[in-house]
């Protein structure tokens, strides 16, 4: 190797060291492009497709998990769907609720919002309580529906 | 993962690519055409479940797998009438000062695919459109699936091409439960080709220091594997330009119709680059103007242009959405009432300006890749304007100037068009256009070329002590023309 090609090395390395010293590039190495959370060696220990799909949307994902299993031995479920401000107002914060399509995807079952057209056909529900926990809750009456609706519609931006 | 079933997809992407490529004759070199016949096999494959879907076959293993080796054996004809025996060329390896550069991309590389592979589809624009209808289509064995019966009022997204749809149900049932390996497939052939265009044009050192710095643009990187369209539709898209740019400088038909069909599969990609080709068919009407062709062979040509994009813009919103979404659409109702008020055009641009090109957000999502690019120009026309031998830029330089301008104010005027294309989604991703044509003008400036031209000087110099008679070129002599600005654009 001569000089010439050698220099071009040493200046190849040189520039590289220098554009990750640049502090938004250091920042995105550190943080996002190789980033010790998306650690791809320890990703390989774990290749649960369940477990990619927890790794991926986190505690949401569990709860739309636990809604399935809980409501899958009924027929016919419609669940009307707080919003995630809802969810924040009542000081949840660790999960965020998605939209009917999302829900469906997640789920494969059929669900509403407060502001939906179809919304009269909910007959469950997650309620969120102030102490932070949730329960699936069977909706039996119109008038429960309805305040239910009252109860969401506020939060729907 | 079903590893024997990637291989099988990756073989139908190059074949069936390859095949459509040897129908434009194509003179380009071994590594090109191999990049491109797995980019163009991307989409044509995507073809297949369409196609089942419109014979009203059942979507399964078996449909998706014969459809797509039928579909392969199709458009490799070409391939197979002019049957030639492949000519194995020596394989030039980089120098040994690019390896840092291309180590790092590498390790890019690698992570792009990785994250491809492992994580499931995550962007809302997708879970609530064509990841879910993909899904469900593997379920119920139709894409007319039980999700049109569910509440969608939130989403349009179901109206979006078929694009990612399909090809998410072929890698599903092939490959994995996640789909989304086919990403990878377009990144790495696209990468590549974006090196050897740079290895064309200027010094090896400088050409995978600009491919290092591209493809470490944060949100371009992050995008080759978080699945949506526009990853895809940058690739489509600028092979459609940089063919038209070949085109214009060799003047061969055959580059000027691989480029309307590239910019046809960008539209059918997102339908609504066919406003973009509309407004890029400006660029080669002047040029056909200036070169005095005849008025039928313009007008055959832009009509071209225009149909061929259009013709795919049908067949996806007129056939392929039309038969397997089952809800009235009506894309006039999302037209902008206020046409008359043209201010909105402005303050789009303003807004693109203030806070995707100049603001923070900006340098979040591009890095300081069109900071640079901007400097670089500014400095190229003091250069040009303080240079008393009137350096001009070369035409690549300038075709790539006008196709950067097209994009800049295309995607407002789309914004202006239709309001639901807003700033910090669609025109940030929409943006990534730019991108690899500002990547062709760096390596097409004046002071690149400068500087190119300085080091291969150097290298041939420390190769050759008595380079001042007889000097050595450090890359081949046709290379070195290029990467001349006194040679072009005069």
């Amino acid at each position: 190797m001569n000089f010439y090609k050698f220099n071009l090395l040493l200046t190849s390395v040189l520039l590289i060291v220098i554009y990750f010293k640049v502090p938004f590039y250091e920042d995105w190495l550190k943080n996002k492009a190789a980033s010790p959370n998306n650690n791809m060696f320890e990703q390989m220990q774990n290749m649960d497709i369940n477990y990619r799909k927890q790794y991926r949307f986190g505690s949401s994902y569990m709860v739309y998990k636990d809604m399935e299993r809980m409501l899958s031995k009924h027929k016919d479920v419609v669940v009307l769907l707080p919003t995630t401000d809802y969810m924040r107002s009542v000081n949840i914060t660790y999960v965020d609720m998605p939209e009917p399509a999302i829900f469906y995807y997640f789920t494969g079952i059929r669900s509403v919002i407060a502001n939906s057209p179809d919304v009269q056909l909910a007959n469950w529900t997650l309620l969120a309580s102030k102490k932070g926990g949730m329960r699936v809750l069977d909706i039996k009456s119109k008038p429960q529906l309805d305040s239910l609706i009252s109860l969401y519609k506020p939060f729907i931006k | 993962m079903n590893f024997p079933g990637l291989i099988f997809l990756i073989i139908a992407h190059y074949f069936s690519g390859r095949g459509i490529l040897r129908l434009f004759k194509l003179q380009l070199s071994a590594i090109q055409t191999t990049c491109f016949s797995f980019m163009v096999g991307v989409p044509l494959v995507s073809f297949a479940p369409c196609i089942v879907q419109l014979l009203k076959i059942p979507i399964t293993f078996n449909s998706i797998f014969f459809s797509i080796a039928l579909l392969t054996g199709v458009c490799s004809i070409p391939l197979l009438i002019n049957l030639k025996r492949p000519q194995f060329k020596k394989i030039v390896l980089p120098e040994i000062y690019e390896w840092p550069f291309l180590l790092a991309c590498l390790c890019l590389v690698i992570l792009s695919v990785w994250r491809a592979y492992y994580y499931p589809p995550t962007a809302r624009d997708m879970i609530s459109g064509p990841e879910l209808l993909a899904e469900f289509a593997v379920r119920e064995k139709t894409m007319i699936s039980s999700v049109f019966s569910i509440d969608l009022h939130t989403t349009n997204n179901y109206f979006k091409s078929p694009y990612i749809t399909c090809l998410q149900i072929i890698y599903k049932l092939l490959v994995q439960p996640f789909g989304q390996v086919w990403e990878s497939v377009l990144y790495i052939p696209f990468v590549v080709f974006i090196y050897t265009m740079l290895r064309e044009r200027v010094h090896p050192f400088l050409a995978s220091m600009l491919l290092f710095f591209f493809m470490a643009i944060p949100d371009l990187f992050a995008y080759s594997f978080v699945m949506l369209y526009d990853y895809s539709n940058m690739v489509f898209f600028f092979g459609g330009f940089y063919f038209l740019v070949k085109h214009l400088e060799n003047k061969q038909p055959n580059y000027f119709a691989f480029s309307v069909f590239l910019l046809g599969l960008a539209t059918y990609i997102r339908v609504e680059t066919v406003m973009l080709v509309a407004i890029l068919a400006l660029l080669p009407m002047y040029n056909f103007f200036k070169e005095r062709l005849s008025l039928k062979t313009i007008a055959l040509r832009l009509g071209l242009m225009i149909a061929v994009p259009a013709g795919f813009y049908v067949l996806c919103m007129y056939v392929f959405v039309k038969a397997f979404v089952p809800i009235h659409y009506n894309a006039t109702d999302d037209i902008n009432p206020h046409l008359g008020n043209i201010g909105n055009f402005f303050e789009r641009i303003n807004a693109m300006n203030d806070v995707l090109i100049f603001g923070h957000q900006g340098t979040v999502v591009y890095g300081y890749f069109m900071i640079v690019f901007l400097v670089l120009f500014v400095a190229d026309i003091i250069y040009f304007l303080a240079d008393t031998k009137a350096k001009r830029f070369n035409r690549e330089a300038r075709f790539a100037l006008i196709g950067i301008a097209v994009i800049y104010l295309g995607l407002p005027f789309l914004g202006y068009l239709f309001p639901l294309i807003d700033i910090m989604n669609t025109t940030k991703r929409g943006l990534f256009k730019l991108l690899p044509i500002m990547l062709l003008y760096m390596s097409n400036s004046g002071l690149v070329l400068r500087l190119s031209d300085w080091l291969n000087n150097l290298g041939s110099s420390k190769k050759e002590p008595k380079a001042t008679a007889k000097p050595a070129p450090a890359i081949a002599p046709k290379q070195t023309i290029k990467a001349s600005p006194k040679k072009k654009g005069r």
